[in-house]
């Protein structure tokens, strides 16, 4: 039984315009990833409670930070973010110390192949000067999250792409 | 309980004189009751003419011709929103009878999944999916080039739950935070074409939320009691306001925002 489950969605390249984006294009880019996080958030909630020997689970989903912001080209990305990051605090409350929830929000450069949104809403460059690295920056966030000292964060957004979006 | 009840889009004792909309057009989907209608209501009481837009005929007509006893601008017309083709016919009809269209409210869902999300079935998605982000996609595509042509208004109906998550209802909190994200996205690829996009997220007491706190007595106070402003709201006087704003020039450097509109229940953003 997994203590740790990262769930990726998958984002569709672009960019396409709403105007211009067929239905089977709109359902791949916002209705598929969202299914696919309902189907992830359905198969954790169904397993047992983890034993005390084992603590806490632990469900992160990785999204771009198209999901907080939006972005044109990428309309519907942003909204199955937006709807993933709700399932998340749902699925939070619901499920209490038997299985924590987190989002990180990462770069779009991260997670795109091909040209991702851009980082329109910001006036400046990432503070830490770039978007970062899968391996160095954003699994050692998750390892961080998954150290049995982490025991009291659940639901919320964790945004690591190097200082482009801060608010709240 | 000090909530404020009675029929929806009835009361007009609070309109303001100013006639913020005159000249312009709104279709509502959703727009026979609650919320929807409320909304309605003010706009045509700043001088719009409202196309209420739903699929029972028997609610429709009644609610737009109870607008037009208080003389008022109002019509009805058949439209499912997960049928594509019933939204290009209302678009086209409201266009054809009105000559322009200014603001499209997006406020229809269907589909009330509620409890653990081990339990949810795939159509308990389906039917909230379909009527909340498909159909906010397809609205969109139909009603683009008139709102273009009119630098009009195109509003979403989105809900505090989609921000704060809901544990009694994770899938609608969910339906409606998409809704939110596509309304974000699609201000920034609207913006050029001076059309601005936004969200509403009410609490309001509709006949919906008036049948669960019948059912649930509690749920009446509960909500009172996280209301800094100590009452339910009502769909025409206290969220009507923000739709007329929305839809008029007033808020014409406002977009891809979402106004919540719940006597400060929820203060998280």
């Amino acid at each position: 039984m997994p203590d740790l489950v990262v769930h990726i969605p998958a984002v569709t390249d672009g960019p396409v315009a709403v105007n211009d984006q067929e239905p089977h294009a709109w359902a791949a880019a916002c209705e598929a990833p969202m299914v696919e996080a309902i189907g992830v958030a359905r198969t954790i909630g169904s397993l047992a409670d983890p034993s005390p020997d084992t603590g806490t689970r632990r469900l992160v989903w990785i999204l771009p930070t198209t999901a907080l912001g939006g972005s044109a080209g990428f309309v519907g990305v942003g909204a199955a973010g937006e709807g993933i990051r709700a399932l998340a605090k749902g699925a939070a409350k619901q499920w209490g110390p038997s299985c924590t929830t987190t989002v990180l929000a990462v770069s779009p450069a991260l997670l795109f192949a091909g040209p991702g949104p851009s980082d329109e809403g910001s006036l400046s460059a990432p503070a830490l000067g770039g978007p970062g690295d899968v391996v160095t920056d954003v699994a050692s966030l998750v390892d961080l999250l998954a150290d049995p000292r982490n025991r009291f964060t659940t639901g919320g957004t964790l945004v690591a792409d190097g200082g482009t979006w801060m608010a709240p | 309980m000090n909530a404020s009840a009675g029929p929806s889009g009835t009361s007009s004792d609070s309109s303001p004189g100013a006639n913020l909309l005159a000249g312009r057009v709104a279709l509502v989907t959703g727009g026979g009751a609650g919320i929807g209608l409320g909304m309605a209501a003010a706009m045509a009481r700043h001088g719009a003419s409202v196309v209420l837009a739903s699929r029972r005929s028997e609610v429709g007509e009644a609610a737009a011709a109870g607008l037009r006893a208080e003389g008022l601008q109002a019509s009805w017309v058949r439209c499912d929103v997960t049928v594509p083709d019933e939204i290009t016919a209302a678009v086209d009809s409201t266009v054809e009878e009105q000559g322009r269209l200014d603001c499209l409210i997006h406020n229809a869902l269907d589909g009330s999944a509620s409890g653990p999300l081990e339990n949810a079935t795939d159509g308990d998605w389906a039917a909230l999916a379909a009527t909340s982000v498909r159909a906010s996609y397809d609205c969109a595509r139909i009603v683009h080039p008139h709102l273009q042509a009119t630098g009009g208004s195109f509003v979403l109906l989105t809900s505090a739950a989609g921000m704060e998550g809901s544990a009694a209802r994770p899938l609608y909190a969910m339906a409606k935070a998409a809704q939110r994200g596509f309304a974000k996205g699609l201000a920034a690829e609207w913006g050029p074409d001076g059309i601005r996009v936004n969200c509403i997220a009410p609490v309001a007491m509709t006949p919906a939320l008036a049948g669960a706190i019948r059912h649930d007595p509690s749920l009446g106070e509960r909500l009172v009691a996280r209301t800094p402003l100590g009452r339910i709201g009502d769909p025409a006087d206290d969220v009507g306001p923000v739709a007329v704003f929305l839809a008029g020039d007033l808020s014409r450097h406002v977009t891809g925002q979402t106004l919540v509109v719940d006597g400060g229940g929820f203060r998280g953003l």
